[in-house]
């Protein structure tokens, strides 16, 4: 008799998922990752006035929305025909990286950390309020981090949240020179902060790499020889699982290079790779991903971080826990970057280059690698500037295929032990790998053509059973 | 008592609001009376001081409570006895049936015309076309909604 | 109460969660909130279940689906206050937009229990998905709301306030000017708007008030508390804190203020029409919460 087992909802996540697990006997038989929200951005984007769009789409998540924010923009450049000039690239990308530091301290230290420090708790236990009065300093000091990105997001934009001060051809404001000098010298102060608390002395960095789990995949991001590509988005990078080149390709060509897979009884797409089909072609993206394809970042203290936590390899590293090392690699990284540009009083004073309103390109993309990964806003709009289709690829939608296969091998593997506490023990462990990713199901699921659905795949590869997501009447199956 | 369906397009007895100005559009239809003229009586008639006074959210109550159409009569252009009220109601009309199309209801339903304290025969006609318009264009869907 | 500690728990709906974190926002003032509050449930941030009652529940987010309208319910019944908390939660936020479509549009490439099931075992697991409802709700339509706190997200100044008056067991009540009364480029003279302007297209003064240059610009149409952060930031403010007391619709608010403001020597009703998406720029935060809530839906005779 099958046993199913659900666990519902997924905590500390960002947006809502479950997982159901079908036992058979002795064995695991399926496991499904759901998520189970949806809005409908890309359909109710239509009509809207193209330059609205960079106000609207940062809605679609509360952790990455400058992401969203600066992907819409570049795309609404093109459209317009129009370049920002550098200090107000450099605004964004100030932005950009506050935004990043902002979304990876919640995530690592706020809603992963229990993970480490906390595991032995029972569930109600399990969170920030516990961090909080367990670790009290710790927490004080990752918020003063947390804070000062918060002021950078809040100085440039209207708030830490949904601040939207990007425009085609430019940037709303200029810094003042009082917060320019203020914010360098507590950006210099945080990054020392920052430093301190990620040493190796810090009592979580152990923690991290708790198991050893090989998950081959391929793995896609910006890649840029020079300044590490959050911003700059000339090339996406596809490599395999061993490291080898598959593609390099511009972004506005990627719909040539990536399908989106939809089984005929299901409604979710999943991005794969063309060139390798389906499945082989899915692949992952994010921290990891670009620590994998870019290699050293591009500051010096983040390089340094990437060295001595083993991230530098040559060679890719497919263990999902990596990611979180990866992560605090680009606080730092972010830290440094934020430095950097406020270090040059170019970003007090510029002129936008206003576009004249004549729409150049009918169609356009622009791309950012979000702290999730990378981020593809596609648009295309009718004569007069009003929007006709939107095709958004988030980050989290990439790697659920491979979040699928993995919660199955988890499952299988702590099947074989002690079968007491095996539940309870199978949601922490399939919890804590879901949050590896670092998963933002708010994104995931904008499109028409949602939920995320599952496919369990053999060891092989091949697809055993994928599961209908049907709407129907009674929300069945 | 319900109101015919929009099956019975042809036969259905429209409820139509009419917002009047003082000095202009209800001096018309009181003229338009003592003529004995012959309009629709079924016109529901609320005196404003002048047009521009009215404010378009009483005019989305009144769809929403299911007026079938709107009649605003205001004085000419250039008439108005507070200036301009009435060329800031033309504004606000129009962009009022403006947002009424793109949230799906006929702007058709709203109209905005002039007629003098003289122009008795003038007021009748509009009006009396008004309700033709409105007779062909239906009940009001939304007031469908509510019945339901 | 759980040892003398207000009880609290955070609900998502269809959120971004950006409400929640506004809370995190709060950073070092949550140390003093943990002093008086206990949050029992909240699972962005902790794996509890949910308890059966609570003091405070908090929403987030808008009701997108029948696990929404679902959960606020049984909240309704568990908690003493319920809060509706951000944009979405109180007047619909940006996926009403989405009631400008219909449902059946927004899932059109969904197929719906295809018999063409590939399970070689031959059963088909019960996999429940939310379904969503019609049209984008708030909660205010479903149940009593105890505090409404608007904004995309939430000022965070009113949410601090907020807990304050919990824990004081104070007053609690919203701002009732509007952006205009905290605009920095507000002179307090009479405003009169000669040109129709698009954001982000055309050239900007930054030192004069942006609905007199001719952009859209909501501020007298919405609520005050945000302290008008967007115009602080060089950009024109799109009424997420929603319409001030006494106002329910912001479109026909603002319709009227244009017909105010317009200068009757240099603006015509053409240069009027020029102004694009109506619906979508005035009920950019608040198309549920407004008169007809969305696009008005016909019912197809027979």
């Amino acid at each position: 008799m099958d046993r199913k087992i659900t666990f519902h909802p997924i905590t500390r996540i960002e947006g809502h998922a479950k997982v159901t697990i079908i036992l058979g006997e002795g064995e695991v038989k399926d496991a499904y990752f759901q998520v189970l929200e949806y809005r409908g951005f890309e359909r109710f984007l239509r009509r809207r006035p193209i330059e609205e769009i960079p106000m609207i789409t940062p809605r679609i998540c509360g952790l990455c929305s400058t992401s969203h924010h600066i992907a819409s923009v570049k795309a609404v450049d093109r459209i317009f025909g129009v370049e920002p000039p550098i200090q107000a690239e450099k605004l964004r990308k100030l932005l950009h990286y506050a935004g990043l530091l902002h979304s990876h301290i919640l995530h690592f230290f706020i809603l992963y950390m229990p993970d480490i420090l906390l595991k032995d708790l029972p569930p109600e236990r399990r969170g920030f309020p516990e961090l909080l009065k367990r670790y009290s300093n710790l927490v004080k000091e990752i918020l003063k981090v947390r804070r000062f990105s918060r002021k950078v997001l809040e100085e440039l934009g209207s708030s830490s949240i949904h601040a939207t001060p990007a425009i085609p051809g430019g940037f709303s404001k200029p810094i003042s020179h009082e917060k320019r000098v203020e914010l360098l010298r507590e950006g210099r102060e945080n990054l020392g902060r920052f430093i301190e608390i990620i040493s190796e002395k810090a009592i979580f960095i152990d923690g991290i790499l708790d198991v050893d789990i090989n998950i081959p995949s391929n793995f896609i991001s910006l890649y840029f020889k020079g300044e590490t590509p959050f911003y700059n988005s000339k090339i996406i990078r596809a490599v395999s699982s061993s490291g080898e080149l598959i593609e390099d390709f511009h972004p506005e060509k990627y719909m040539e290079i990536i399908g989106e897979h939809v089984v005929p009884y299901s409604y979710a797409k999943a991005p794969y790779i063309k060139k390798l089909g389906y499945p082989k072609g899915t692949y992952r993206v994010g921290p990891l991903a670009r620590n994998n394809i870019n290699g050293r970042l591009s500051t010096d203290m983040a390089a340094e971080f990437q060295e001595k936590m083993g991230l530098i390899t040559g060679k890719p590293l497919t263990n999902p826990r990596y990611y979180n090392l990866a992560r605090i690699a680009e606080c730092i990284y972010a830290l440094e970057r934020i430095i950097q540009i406020l270090e040059d009083e170019g970003i007090e004073n510029f002129k936008n280059n206003i576009p004249e309103g004549k729409i150049v390109n009918r169609e356009a993309v622009g791309v950012v690698e979000a702290p999730r990964g990378t981020l593809i806003h596609h648009f295309k709009v009718d004569g007069e500037g009003s929007v006709e289709e939107a095709d958004l690829i988030v980050a989290t939608v990439q790697n659920t295929p491979i979040i699928g296969v993995e919660i199955k091998e988890i499952a299988e593997k702590i099947m074989g032990k002690d079968d007491e506490n095996f539940e309870v023990k199978l949601f922490q462990e399939i919890s804590r790998l879901i949050r590896d990713y670092d998963p933002c199901l708010s994104c995931a699921t904008h499109i028409p053509g949602f939920p995320l659905k599952v496919e369990i795949r053999s060891e092989r590869g091949e697809i055993i059973s994928e599961i209908p997501r049907g709407l129907g009447e009674t929300g069945k199956l | 008592m319900r109101e015919d369906s929009s099956r019975n397009r042809g036969m259905f007895n429209p409820k139509i609001i009419g917002f009047l100005c003082n000095w202009c559009g209800y001096a018309a239809a009181d003229l338009a009376g003592n003529l004995r003229l012959n309009y629709p009586s079924n016109l529901r008639i609320i005196k404003v001081m002048c047009s521009g006074r009215i404010d378009p959210s009483h005019i989305l109550e009144a769809f929403k409570k299911g007026a079938d159409g709107v009649l605003i009569v205001g004085c000419h252009p250039g008439d108005c006895h507070y200036i301009n009220g009435n060329y800031r109601a033309k504004m606000r009309i129009a962009l009022l049936k403006k947002l009424l199309q793109e949230i799906g209801l006929e702007p058709e339903r709203l109209r905005i015309d002039w007629a003098s304290a003289g122009e008795g025969e003038r007021f009748a006609n509009i009006v009396r076309e008004f309700f033709e318009e409105i007779r062909n264009l239906g009940p009001n869907p939304v007031k469908e909604e509510c019945d339901e | 109460m759980n040892n003398g500690k207000i009880t609290l728990a955070i609900i998502p709906l269809s959120t971004c969660a950006g409400c929640e974190n506004t809370i995190l926002d709060l950073e070092e003032k949550l140390f003093f909130l943990a002093d008086f509050i206990d949050i029992v449930y909240a699972p962005i941030i902790m794996d509890s279940k949910p308890p059966s009652s609570v003091d405070i529940a908090i929403f987030t987010g808008a009701i997108r689906t029948d696990e929404d309208e679902r959960k606020v319910k049984v909240w309704r019944k568990k908690c003493k206050i319920l809060v509706a908390l951000g944009s979405c939660a109180t007047l619909g936020g940006i996926p009403g937009l989405a009631n400008l479509t219909i449902v059946e549009d927004l899932l059109k490439q969904i197929y719906v229990n295809h018999p063409n099931v590939q399970n070689p075992r031959g059963k088909e697991p019960n996999l429940d998905i939310p379904k969503l409802v019609n049209q984008v709700k708030i909660l205010k339509d479903l149940v009593k709301v105890d505090y409404s706190i608007p904004g995309c997200p939430p000022p965070k100044k009113l949410v601090e306030k907020f807990f304050q008056a919990m824990i004081n067991g104070g007053e609690f009540k919203l701002p009732d000017k509007s952006v205009c009364d905290e605009c920095p480029l507000n002179t307090g003279e009479k405003k009169v708007m000669e040109k129709i302007k698009r954001w982000g297209i055309d050239p900007v003064d930054p030192n004069k008030c942006l609905l007199e240059q001719g952009f859209l610009c909501l501020g007298p149409v919405t609520r005050s508390g945000c302290e008008a952060r967007c115009i602080r930031a060089g950009y024109p403010c799109r009424g997420c804190m929603g319409p001030p007391k006494g106002i329910t619709d912001q479109a026909a608010d603002m319709i009227s203020v244009i017909g105010s403001i317009v200068s009757l020597d240099k603006i015509e009703v053409e240069d009027l029409m020029k102004i694009k998406d109506l619906s979508g720029s005035l009920y950019r935060f608040t198309l549920p919460s407004s008169t007809f809530k969305g696009k008005i839906r016909r019912k197809l005779n027979g």
